[in-house]
């Protein structure tokens, strides 16, 4: 069955993140209540799914190497590493010395539960990897491409292990055209344990309401949104069971596409063993 | 007070997950028995054995620590309460204050110890520690009573939570699966027992109790997840009576254990994940 193969130390997970930087990404997404830059987003996804990916693996002794990443911009006419800090300029780095070199640290407060039925502010730390960044054109075929490479030499060096994911977040808006020839090329490389698993998050000023892990293009309401759909692989199953207890509604054609909304919880969907789950 | 016969000892094996080291297992497992006959509820003498085992969550912070703490305190809780499973929400209470007051106290040192080692908690691992540790946990009694006309009986009592199973097993086949009886109902999400889960309530209500009687000869098993799930595998279908397909554990030290699981991976037949087995055979003479 494909999608299966373990995620471990010695058979490490891929995961590469493309994060359209253009120019575009500076207008608002308004998503409900909340109006945001689309750039501030993505860059908040990305930080957050770093994050997360990070407390996943994190055990006594530091953070375990279960997954490569890349955060990979496009934008200003360039595709190239979109780290900050001394990660800066690298591609596929292992998750502890992601984890250990984040840009900064920074203090931000939340509201959690008081336990009493209220909210209480905390101060959280916040660790950055990625800035905001909106300027010049958006070469999604470019970017599609150096994933293309990225992946190309991970199954080369890894062909039995879980195959790469590629998560592209984007306002949708393609300016060195169509990059749907790159995605097939991008989702047509493989391990023993399946093809490559490429996944969209659309930030848009268009409206409507969010939509995570549709299994049609009807409700989708512009044609980028509908492009990017296309391009979305199937969720596994296994990815589907944990969307469906995450409460989403899924079926057979269910994609890793997502309308406005936080797909951050996508780390969840990773098998790395036991979860640490509450007694319900 | 008749003479008790000998206590079934209890044989513990285990190996950690293969890539890791042995020191990152992360199931644990406890054993202890009385050195003296005791009294049960209707006065009779009584001699238990106290087997607990545990299963770590691999995705939570300290699940070692907590698998370990748990287990010694399961087989605290149900020595020290007697008949423990007559009255279920007092065993959890007990089982849960103890864990609870030991955890706390685990915490401070770790703290202070990584303090001391220049490695203060990162920002990576206040999430997980905040959650707490997970872990499942499995506790058994085995007790020898001795009856009026001199004859002994052997009974076995047990708990769980989660998916770390016992087996009793007569004549190579199997009598008892529990908690989980089929290969199919095991998953990345068992039931666990949380570090900081309080609700006494819920616990009690979530944990099973079984019980058996055991004849001379009879073994019991006492397995985490993957090796359970390879037992049912490895079980005919002809339930309840199924013949158990397995080694000669009696036989094996720890190396032959460990040169075992990994065949049984290689070959694609038991999952990678730290094993444990505890294995009590109730003497033939009795």
């Amino acid at each position: 069955m494909p999608y299966t193969a373990e995620i471990s130390r010695t058979n490490p997970g891929c995961f590469i993140f493309l994060v359209d930087q253009s120019a575009s990404m500076s207008d608002p997404m308004e998503s409900g209540e909340t109006t945001q830059p689309r750039a501030e987003v993505v860059a908040n996804a990305i930080n957050r799914l770093l994050t997360e990916l990070s407390v996943k693996c994190a055990k006594e002794e530091g953070v375990r190497d279960y997954f490569h990443v890349a955060v990979i911009g496009y934008g200003h006419n360039q595709v190239g590493s979109a780290y900050q800090g001394v990660l800066a300029g690298r591609d596929l780095v292992p998750l502890s010395e992601v984890a250990n070199n984040p840009a900064r640290v920074e203090s931000r407060t939340k509201k959690v539960p008081d336990g009493a039925g209220g909210l209480v502010e905390t101060t959280v730390q916040f660790p950055v990897w990625m800035d905001p960044v909106a300027n010049g054109g958006t070469p999604m075929t470019r970017a599609l491409g150096y994933a293309d490479t990225l992946v190309a030499h991970w199954v080369d060096t890894h062909p039995g292990g879980f195959p790469p994911i590629v998560l592209n977040l984007t306002d949708g808006e393609s300016t060195d055209g169509d990059p749907t020839s790159a995605a097939i090329g991008l989702a047509s490389h493989a391990t023993a344990d399946g093809p490559v698993l490429l996944f969209n998050l659309h930030v848009s000023g268009s409206g409507g309401a969010p939509i995570t892990f549709p299994d049609s293009e009807e409700q989708l309401p512009d044609t980028y949104a509908k492009l990017l759909f296309q391009m979305s692989s199937v969720l596994p199953s296994h990815m589907r069971s944990y969307a469906a207890s995450q409460g989403h509604r899924v079926g057979e054609t269910t994609r890793g596409f997502v309308y406005n909304a936080d797909i951050v919880s996508i780390v969840e969907f990773l098998d790395i063993g036991t979860r640490a789950t509450e007694l319900r | 007070m008749g003479d008790i016969p000998a206590l079934p000892r209890a044989q513990w094996l285990w190996t950690q997950k293969s890539g890791s080291g042995r020191e990152e297992y992360e199931d644990a497992a406890y054993c202890w028995q009385s050195g003296e006959a005791a009294a049960d509820g209707a006065g009779r003498p009584v001699a238990s054995l106290y087997v607990a085992v545990s299963d770590g969550a691999s995705e939570s912070l300290l699940a070692r620590d907590w698998a370990r703490l748990l287990v010694r305190d399961a087989v605290e809780s149900m020595r020290l309460a007697g008949d423990w499973w007559q009255e279920l929400p007092t065993f959890v209470r007990d089982l849960m204050d103890r864990s609870a007051a030991h955890w706390d106290a685990f915490l401070i040192r770790y703290q202070a110890e990584r303090a001391a080692q220049g490695r203060p908690i990162a920002w990576y691992e206040q999430p997980g520690l905040e959650k707490g540790a997970f872990a499942t946990v499995l506790g058994a009694e085995v007790r020898a009573v001795v009856l009026a006309d001199g004859t002994t009986r052997w009974h076995w009592y047990a708990f769980a939570l989660g998916d770390s199973c016992l087996f009793q097993v007569r004549d190579g086949r199997l009598l008892e699966s529990f908690p989980v009886r089929t290969v199919e109902e095991f998953g990345i999400t068992p039931q666990l027992l949380g570090s900081r889960n309080h609700d006494v309530e819920l616990v009690a209500r979530r944990m099973r109790l079984a019980s058996g009687e055991l004849l001379p000869g009879d073994e019991l098993l006492l397995a985490t997840d993957a090796l359970a799930a390879w037992l049912l595998s490895r079980t005919t279908e002809a339930e309840p009576r199924g013949l158990v397909d397995a080694p000669a554990f009696a036989s094996f030290d720890q190396e032959d254990f460990a040169e075992w699981v990994d065949d049984q991976r290689a070959r694609a037949r038991m999952r990678n994940d730290d094993v444990t087995l505890v294995r009590a055979r109730v003497g033939a003479e009795a």
